[in-house]
């Protein structure tokens, strides 16, 4: 522990900034791709054979942005209709919300604008809400128009992108964007404030999966 | 959280009452006065400890947890200014010590006064050249706003300083008693008013007052001490802003003897006096606080002497009226009081003999913390007690107590105290909360900080957030220790920083994989116990990682106690589904998605027989889900459960699951459950039917579809027989209890079921209740529909006895009834109470079915059989016997239990069963013959027949045959028994008889070995003469006839004797008889007449010489001659008077008449000897 020091752990030699957390979860229709976009997003992998999640998935990311660190507890939800009551216990107290849906099928879109609705209505609300429509490297089995999506999300207020879990299309981009709206004046800057410790450990992590974070 | 507040309060009354911060704050921060900072304090304290190491560590060890209450150090500007003082101008070595709000004045041997602020500077010096001749300083006493010195020299000067000038404005040479010191000085609360205290024990007030610019002054005595030395007194000074006592003023005075409270003014009075214990060599110690007792504010007097502590509290009505004081509590010292004074409202610091420093928690009596501080030297004031500058004068008494006296150079304020050293001035403070943490943490003792902040951090984030963090950073530079790990996580549990224990904790700890473990092991003790509910769900999850590796069962417990929005679901759930913990899994799902059908369909196919934890959880399951209940505990809430009843149902009658097979059989999970445990899983469905969604009609339906089902399910080849059975019973009971409308077809299965088991094997207790549900099924008339004769044939065909007995019973058919106890191999023992009861009801006709299955009977138990024949039927005894005869098994049994009853049997019974006997059980033969039930000879018969030869030879002794007895025993070696024979042969038999008897006994060449010769001895001695008894015996060692001849010995010695003593006692009689008769013999007798009585002529007429004469006691005398003619042994004479002469003479006279009558007067001895 003593050994380390900051400077030789940090590349990118900046985040003397504040550390924020946030809570972010991500819904959709089943199969549409939600554990693939936070795999991919966490550790850079993806799974051809996703086993379906049960619950919901805890993981944790910490991406870099400008002079400061943004810590995602991401939950990933279980797209199955019988675990749709689980939803509100994670996005209530959520400050990000990613609503996931197939652009090779149509239905999954309706699905994610109910859950955009439900969204607006029970959620926190000042939560960033980000559409995306996953599996883009199937373009050609596309269902699911561009520019409806984008137009929905105009209307709504919501980030979107189309990203591609496989190809890793818009992973990093969209959480980024996200990060970046986030409010993180008033955001209590990880609890108990900036130990000297606490930024060491969070700097390491970070470097550690930085490959796609801190571009 | 009430002493919380309660300390609060305090607080704040300390920072009114007592301005200490001032001091503190200004005295640590600025270095200015050569005084260094709090940290060199502390290093020089340190370090000067440090150099007495081990009795430094020794220390530690012994009071490490609360050595943080009290910090001690040394005002190094003051002392260095006292030392420098003394040796620039020769000051002298420090005498007094007092402080005020503003003030710390010191006082020295040369009459010097130095006067220091807060930020200890000297302000001034003062040394008055007029009173040089006055010695040292001996007293010093501030007024309450620090504007006036009072100064007490010890030749009893006192003067009044200015203290923003220094300069003396008031002289007071005479104000006390003359050539006494002046011991104390105290100011009241009031500028005008203070009181002093001489060597004489006298307490003087003194008043001041300026007149027309003029100061004045008088004095007053107060208390004199001629009627008891006053030791020391303390003023209660109270703030002018606080006003408990109104316009008293209180003064508390200890004599050597006494504690006494008077109040000076408006009127002098006595509130209060104490005895004080007696120790001759100690002073008495008062001090006062005003402490708050729940919301108000009390003054309370602490006291003491020797060993002994009191604590008494002054109570006043509004304004000071109604002052009364009363005794709070009397606490017993292990040490000497020295010194008392408070330190903040709730804290008391003693000083004992020895100068140990304790600090004592007067709410508990605990001692915190001690503190040694003979390193400082303390100054004591024992010359001015015993008054050594004035030549003395003192009591002794008084001076012998002034011994220690170290009453001027303590000085408390607030919550610190000053201590007056020769080397320096010691400062001892109470530390607060906050202090206690740095101090703690600045030393590395995290453990004791984290634990002190657990204790009483709870709204006081800000400190145990700082001490926190102080703490992570001392972990990254050098690690830590489990101790203070486990006080910091135990640190963030109580004081619920879930935020700082998850996040900054975990994360600094994470590296290092054995502390990591060790803070797992603490989440799971706190989530255990109930204190830890939430957890960051990063830590949640490792958490589970962790604990999926080492200790499944723990997870659970984890798992079931955890708050479940913390946890990570995928994880969870499917480590729950790997590990079977199918508690938590069942636990999660229901909780959180409300879905109570899942642990049903999820498990099915795990639910084999032998996994009994699946098959048992899911049975409790589903009775707990069916009755409304919470499972693994806890409760639904109201408005699901419903819902969820209505659910598990649903699920349980499910035809088919959602991905079934083909060839999946129907009603999966139901049948599941029944095969895994069909008895327990119809309990549950019981158990269900109880609730209200049972019950009614719709009820009623749902029970019927339901059995309906069960019915289906539960068939042969699938489920065997006892599964079949155990159904069976659940209907028949359910339609007996009118549960169930149950029609005809239902009810022939569930008979053909009941009925169907026949050859096969089922366990006692399935039979017993497929029978009670048969006989439910009939008692309740649900069978009729059915012929009772086909019953009852179905009934012994399938081996029913029990039914077939109720039938029997119905139909009135009572003849047959035992025989189907009988046949029942479990319940015939029953038959006896079935006789038992009935007995006397001759419709049963129980007597002919006895006397039928009588041979049965006696094989079943023949003890119960013989106590029915002996209570009910003792005339057939004969008669039944006359049954057994042909088996000699039974017989003999049924025999053995009524023979020894009083019961009368003929002798040919009595005999067969001795001939019985002879061959089952010789070794009883022996007290049976000996009951005399036999005719003799036949009994002898049988028993020689058997050669049962105890028997033979009693049986032989009883006709007479003593010898016969003998030698048949002596033959077989019995000798116990042939020695019996001669014992009891020696009370029959005549004495030739009974030594025949003995010789032959003693003769036999293998009686050794059996008995003891000297036994053996003993018991023929009587019977035989010692001299053969020898002559048989001469073999024998010394040992063994020693006691023979030792008693024939005795006996001769003791005949000896019992010769000699006769003889003694004839020759004493003799003797004795002797010297009586000797005695009367040889008295006088007076003859009244000279005349005989008879002849009336002289006695003595000497007509011949031979004429005797007879003298009688009365005196008359008679010629013998003529008495002789009357041929009497009386007196002629007296005789006439008979009864006057027997008054008047005792009879032994009138015998020894009788006797000297005979011949003559001297009796004739030579008879005798």
């Amino acid at each position: 522990m003593a050994n380390r020091t900051p400077a030789a752990q940090r590349p990118n030699g900046s985040t003397q900034g504040k550390i924020c957390q946030f809570k972010l979860v991500l819904l959709g229709e089943s199969a549409v791709g939600k554990s693939s976009l936070v795999l991919r997003f966490v550790k850079g992998q993806f799974h051809e054979y996703q086993e379906s999640t049960i619950g919901a998935a805890f993981l944790t990311q910490t991406v870099c942005l400008d002079d400061t660190t943004v810590k995602f507890e991401i939950w990933d939800t279980a797209g199955q209709e019988r675990y749709h009551s689980l939803a509100p216990m994670y996005y209530r107290g959520a400050q990000a919300a990613i609503v996931v849906y197939d652009i090779t099928n149509q239905d999954t879109f309706g699905r994610a604008k109910t859950w955009v609705k439900e969204l607006q209505r029970q959620a926190n609300p000042n939560i960033v809400i980000a559409l995306a429509g996953n599996k883009h490297d199937l373009m050609n089995k596309r269902m699911v128009e561009y520019e409806e999506a984008q137009a929905y999300a105009e209307e709504n207020g919501l980030l979107f992108m189309e990203t591609s879990a496989k190809t890793a299309m818009n992973v990093n981009d969209i959480f980024l964007a996200i990060a970046k709206k986030l409010p993180k004046n008033e955001q209590t800057a990880g609890p108990g404030g900036s130990g000297q410790g606490r930024r060491l450990v969070e700097g390491d992590t970070g470097a550690k999966t930085a490959g796609n974070c801190c571009k | 959280m009430d002493s919380e507040t309660n300390s609060i309060i305090t607080e704040e009354c300390d920072t009114s009452f007592l301005d200490f911060k001032e001091l503190n704050d200004i005295e640590y921060d600025i270095p200015s006065v050569a005084a260094p900072s709090l940290e060199s304090v502390l290093w020089e304290l340190e370090s000067e400890e440090g150099s007495d190491s081990a009795s430094l560590h020794s220390l530690h060890s012994l009071s490490q947890k609360s050595r943080s209450m009290l910090y001690h150090g040394i005002l190094q500007g003051i002392s260095s200014q006292v030392a420098s003082a003394g040796d620039r101008v020769d000051a002298g070595l420090p005498t007094v010590i007092s402080n005020s709000l503003k003030f710390v004045a010191v006082g020295t041997s040369h009459g010097f006064i130095l006067a220091f602020d807060s930020e200890q500077k000297l302000c001034w010096c003062c040394h008055d050249l007029s009173t040089s001749d006055q010695g040292a300083i001996s007293a010093l006493a501030f007024n309450l706003d620090s504007s006036r010195l009072l100064v007490g020299y010890e030749r009893g000067y006192i003067s009044m300083i200015d203290t923003s000038s220094g300069d003396v404005i008031r002289r007071l040479p005479d104000a006390h008693a003359p050539h006494s010191a002046v011991l104390h000085l105290r100011f009241t609360s009031l500028n005008g008013l203070a009181l002093s205290g001489d060597s004489a024990g006298c307490v003087f007030s003194l008043t001041f007052n300026r007149r027309l610019g003029v100061r004045t002054w008088d004095s007053k005595c107060l208390f004199s001490g001629a009627r008891g030395e006053v030791c020391v007194f303390e003023p209660l000074v109270q703030e002018h802003d606080l006003q408990l006592l109104g316009q008293n003023i209180l003064v508390a005075m200890a004599t050597l003897s006494k504690v006494i409270v008077i109040s000076i003014r408006p009127r002098l009075k006595i509130l209060f006096t104490q005895q004080l214990s007696r120790a001759a060599t100690t002073l008495p110690v008062l001090a006062w606080q005003i402490v708050s007792v729940g919301k108000m504010l009390q003054p309370v007097l602490a006291w003491g002497r020797n060993t002994e502590l009191n604590y008494t509290r002054v109570i006043a009505g509004l304004n000071g009226s109604k002052l009364r004081l009363s005794s709070l509590r009397s606490v017993r010292l292990s040490y000497v009081l020295c010194s008392l004074h408070w330190i903040g409202p709730r804290h008391l610091v003693t000083l004992d003999t020895s100068e140990n420093l304790r600090l004592i928690e007067v709410r508990t009596q605990r001692e915190l913390e001690m503190i040694e501080i003979t390193s400082a030297g303390l100054v004591y004031s024992s010359p001015h007690f015993k008054a050594l500058a004035l030549g003395g004068g003192v009591s002794e008494a008084f001076a012998l107590a002034g011994e220690r006296a170290c009453y001027s150079s303590l000085s408390s304020r607030g919550d610190q105290l000053l201590v007056l050293g020769t080397k320096g001035v010691h400062l001892i403070k109470l530390r607060t909360w906050s202090e206690r943490l740095t101090y703690l943490s600045d030393q590395g003792r995290w453990s004791e900080a984290l634990n002190l902040a657990a204790e009483e951090g709870l709204h006081r984030d800000k400190a145990t957030v700082m001490l926190l963090e102080k703490f992570f950073v001392n972990l990254i530079h050098n690690g830590v220790d489990r101790d203070s790990l486990t006080a910091a996580v135990n640190c963030c549990v109580k004081l619920n920083k879930i935020d700082i224990l998850c996040n900054d904790l975990w994360e600094a700890i994470s590296s290092d994989q054995f502390v990591l473990e060790w803070y797992y092991t603490l989440l799971v003790d706190h989530i255990c116990n109930g204190s830890l509910y939430f957890l960051n769900p990063s830590v949640a999850q490792a958490l589970v990682t962790y604990l999926n590796q080492k200790n499944a069962t723990m997870l659970e417990n984890i798992l079931l106690s955890i708050d479940l929005s913390c946890l990570d679901l995928n994880q969870v759930l499917k480590i729950c589904r790997k590990n079977k913990l199918y508690n938590a899994w069942i636990h999660i799902t229901t909780k959180t998605m409300g879905d109570y059908i899942s642990p049903l369909t999820e498990f099915i196919n795990e639910l084999t027989p032998d996994n009994h934890k699946l098959g048992n959880t899911l049975l409790v399951y589903v009775s707990a889900c069916l009755s409304g209940l919470g499972y693994p505990h806890g409760r639904i809430p109201e408005r699901d459960i419903p819902r969820i009843k209505h659910d598990v149902l649903r699920c349980l009658e499910t035809i088919h699951t959602v991905h079934g097979l083909n060839d999946e059989q129907n009603y999966p999970y139901l049948r599941a459950l029944l095969k895994y445990n069909t008895r327990e899983c119809l309990n549950v469905i019981e158990i269900a039917f109880g609730e209200v969604e049972f019950s009614g009609e719709m009820g009623l339906l749902q029970r019927q579809r339901l059995i309906q089902i069960l019915l289906q399910i539960v068939t042969p080849p699938e489920f065997d027989e006892n599964q079949v059975i155990i159904l069976a019973c659940f209907v028949s009971r359910l339609v007996t209890s009118d549960n169930l409308n149950a029609d005809e077809v239902m009810l022939n299965t569930v008979i053909k079921n009941l009925t169907g088991m026949g050859e096969k094997q089922l366990t006692l207790r399935d039979r017993a209740e497929c029978e009670q549900a048969w006989i439910d099924l009939l008692n309740a008339n649900k069978l009729q529909h059915l012929d009772l004769e086909d019953l009852l044939k179905m009934a012994l065909d399938s081996k029913c006895y029990k039914v077939a007995e109720n039938i029997y019973e119905k139909q009135k058919k009572f003849s047959t009834i035992i025989e189907c106890y009988l046949k029942d191999k479990m319940r015939h023992v029953e038959v006896f109470n079935y006789i038992l009861q009935y007995i006397s009801n001759s419709e049963r006709c129980i007597q002919q079915q006895f006397v039928a299955h009588f041979k049965i009977l006696v094989d079943i138990d023949s003890k119960r059989t013989a106590d029915v024949v002996l209570e009910h039927f003792p005339e057939m005894a004969e008669e039944l016997c006359v049954i057994l005869e042909n088996d000699s098994e039974l017989l003999y049994k049924f025999l053995s239990e009524i023979l020894y009853s009083d019961i009368k049997l003929s002798p040919k019974l009595t005999e067969e069963y001795l001939d019985l006997l002879c061959v089952k059980n010789p070794s009883a033969v022996y007290t049976y013959v000996k009951l005399n039930l036999c005719r003799v000879e036949e009994a002898l018969k049988i028993t020689q027949k058997y050669q049962i030869h105890t028997a033979v030879a009693w049986l032989l002794e009883q006709s007479g045959e003593f010898e016969e007895a003998l030698t048949l025993l002596l033959k077989n070696n019995s000798i116990e028994a042939a020695l019996g024979v001669c014992i009891r042969g020696s009370e029959h038999l005549d004495a030739k008889g009974t030594q025949k008897l003995w010789l032959q006994l003693l003769k036999c060449p293998t009686i050794a070995e059996n008995v003891s010769t000297r036994e053996l001895l003993h018991s023929a001695a009587p019977h035989v003469p010692p001299a053969e008894l020898l002559e048989l015996v001469t073999d024998a060692n010394l040992g063994d006839i020693k006691t023979l001849i030792q008693g024939m010995l005795t006996d001769c010695q003791h005949d000896k004797e019992l010769l000699t003593t006769t003889l003694k006692l004839l020759s004493y009689d003799l003797h004795h008889r002797l010297a009586k008769s000797l005695c009367y013999h040889g008295k006088g007798v007076s003859v009244q007449t000279l005349t005989c009585l008879l002849c009336q002529k002289l006695i003595n007429n000497k007509q011949s010489e031979d004429e005797k004469v007879v003298v009688w006691g009365c005196g008359h005398s008679f010629h013998s001659t003529c008495i002789a003619t009357l041929n009497t042994e009386n007196c002629p004479r007296c005789k006439m008077f008979a009864t006057r002469s027997a008054k008047q003479k005792p009879p032994t006279r009138t015998r020894y008449e009788n006797k000297s009558d005979s011949i003559r007067l001297r009796p004739d001895l030579e008879g005798h000897f």
